[in-house]
């Protein structure tokens, strides 16, 4: 499993070994990025959150933590504040943003990720309930995973994402068709 | 198909991790600063010898010190005394009050091949199973009172833990900011961002030791003061005027 490397892929950057860094990008970018997609208004923002939440990661590296192993649910984590005010988030690593080459976005595939009236029910949470649907019920993690992830107690996943799931279904009038992002959460059973 | 931007974004990632300021001996190109030499954190993570060996060596001491302040980056900085054991065997190392306003506690490990280690800090269990190279935790607990890190493990082990005030690192000044708004460094504003560094570094008691400008094309930012004064000294000095600027400068220029 790709988790068991991450740790040692980090180590290794952390001793000064760059391409441990490069591995743990190569690992988890797209998983990012599709993360990133659903929280952000158009498909360039989410490439500026993938490389924020790598330059945060290298910055905050006191606070990344490991979640059986696999640094994913922190990035997940980090992606999800950092869409939330993707600005602020950018202005201390403008210089290196700059220098990076427009991404490569295909419409049909950004239009795959077009949650419509469910993606913006989720941009109207606070960010600890937009961080606990996006990673108990858009990533799929395990609430014991989204707790170790937050450094917060289980108990809390649980309040967070029972009070979460209440106010997205009372962004939607009973009548209405259920969005895709509400699918999805049928799909992962909670 | 591998696009332009994660190319190029995975490129300053790499550079990032190989240009970071205190851990590691410099590569190559650069000199290597004589306080750092001895640091083997490297070995460490890559099955290399760890002089982890007695309770009373000071060189575990520095490195532990060196990662924990590494592994800290802009987050913090260690104050106070730190406490080390070296093992196999059981540490109990009691923390006494934070000195002043840290609540935060920063405990590091290093273990030697694979040891099954168990670490505690108080009743809160950090790691129970197995440990390999280099590890780091931080824990916000009460200032007030003092606590109680318990590590156990057969193979040989070395454990740290300090209090840090996470107190953030200096936002970058008015000028590096200048340098770094259209995302290019020219070799003058690189030339005069780590002018302005040796000189904080001076004025910080951590003086380095002079370099031609004219003719090094890659600065060396590591300071040969590996106390706790140059260590913080660099990670205040390098937030305030270089890092950034040497970190941009290094993407374009070395490869």
């Amino acid at each position: 499993m790709s988790e068991t490397y991450d740790e040692t892929d980090w180590a290794a950057a952390l001793s000064g070994d760059g391409e441990g860094f490069g591995r743990l990008f190569d690992r988890h970018r797209t998983r990012l990025y599709r993360h990133s997609i659903r929280l952000v208004p158009v498909a360039a923002d989410a490439d500026d959150v993938v490389a924020i939440v790598f330059l945060e990661a290298w910055r905050r590296r006191a606070e990344v933590r490991f979640v059986d192993g696999s640094l994913l649910p922190w990035l997940l984590v980090t992606a999800t504040n950092a869409a939330g005010n993707l600005s602020r988030s950018a202005r201390r690593h403008r210089a290196l943003l700059k220098k990076l080459p427009p991404g490569e976005h295909h419409p049909d595939h950004a239009e795959g990720f077009d949650d419509g009236e469910a993606q913006a029910a989720l941009a109207r949470l606070s960010l600890a309930d937009r961080q606990v649907i996006t990673l108990c019920v858009l990533e799929g993690l395990s609430e014991r995973e989204a707790a170790d992830s937050l450094a917060v107690a289980m108990g809390t996943v649980k309040s967070r994402l029972s009070r979460a799931k209440r106010r997205l279904a009372q962004q939607f009038s009973p009548a209405a068709e259920p969005a895709p992002a509400m699918r999805k959460e049928a799909h992962h059973g909670v | 198909m591998e696009s332009e931007r994660n190319t190029h974004l995975r490129r300053i990632l790499v550079a990032t991790a190989e240009v970071a300021p205190t851990e590691r001996p410099r590569p190559t190109r650069r000199v290597v600063a004589a306080g750092l030499a001895a640091f083997v954190l490297a070995g460490a993570l890559t099955g290399g010898a760890v002089a982890v060996a007695s309770a009373a060596d000071p060189t575990v001491g520095n490195d532990l010190t060196n990662y924990a302040t590494l592994a800290l980056g802009t987050a913090g900085t260690l104050i106070g005394e730190p406490h080390t054991f070296t093992g196999p065997g059981r540490a109990e190392l009691t923390i006494p009050p934070s000195p002043r306003d840290g609540d935060r506690l920063v405990i590091v490990t290093m273990c030697h091949a694979n040891a099954d280690l168990t670490l505690r800090l108080d009743d809160d269990v950090i790691v129970d199973g197995d440990c390999h190279g280099n590890g780091a935790a931080v824990r916000s607990v009460s200032r007030n009172s003092a606590h109680t890190v318990t590590a156990w493990a057969a193979g040989r082990y070395a454990v740290f833990a300090s209090w840090f005030t996470d107190e953030p690192k200096p936002e970058a000044s008015e000028q590096e900011e200048h340098d770094l708004s259209d995302g290019v460094v020219t070799r003058e504003e690189y030339v005069a961002a780590y002018s302005r560094f040796a000189g904080c570094m001076a004025e910080a008691g951590a003086a380095l030791p002079p370099i031609d400008l004219g003719t090094t094309s890659v600065f060396d930012a590591g300071s040969p003061d590996s106390s706790a004064v140059g260590l913080v000294a660099q990670e205040r000095c390098l937030s305030r005027e270089f890092g950034d600027v040497d970190r941009v400068w290094q993407v374009d220029h070395t490869r």
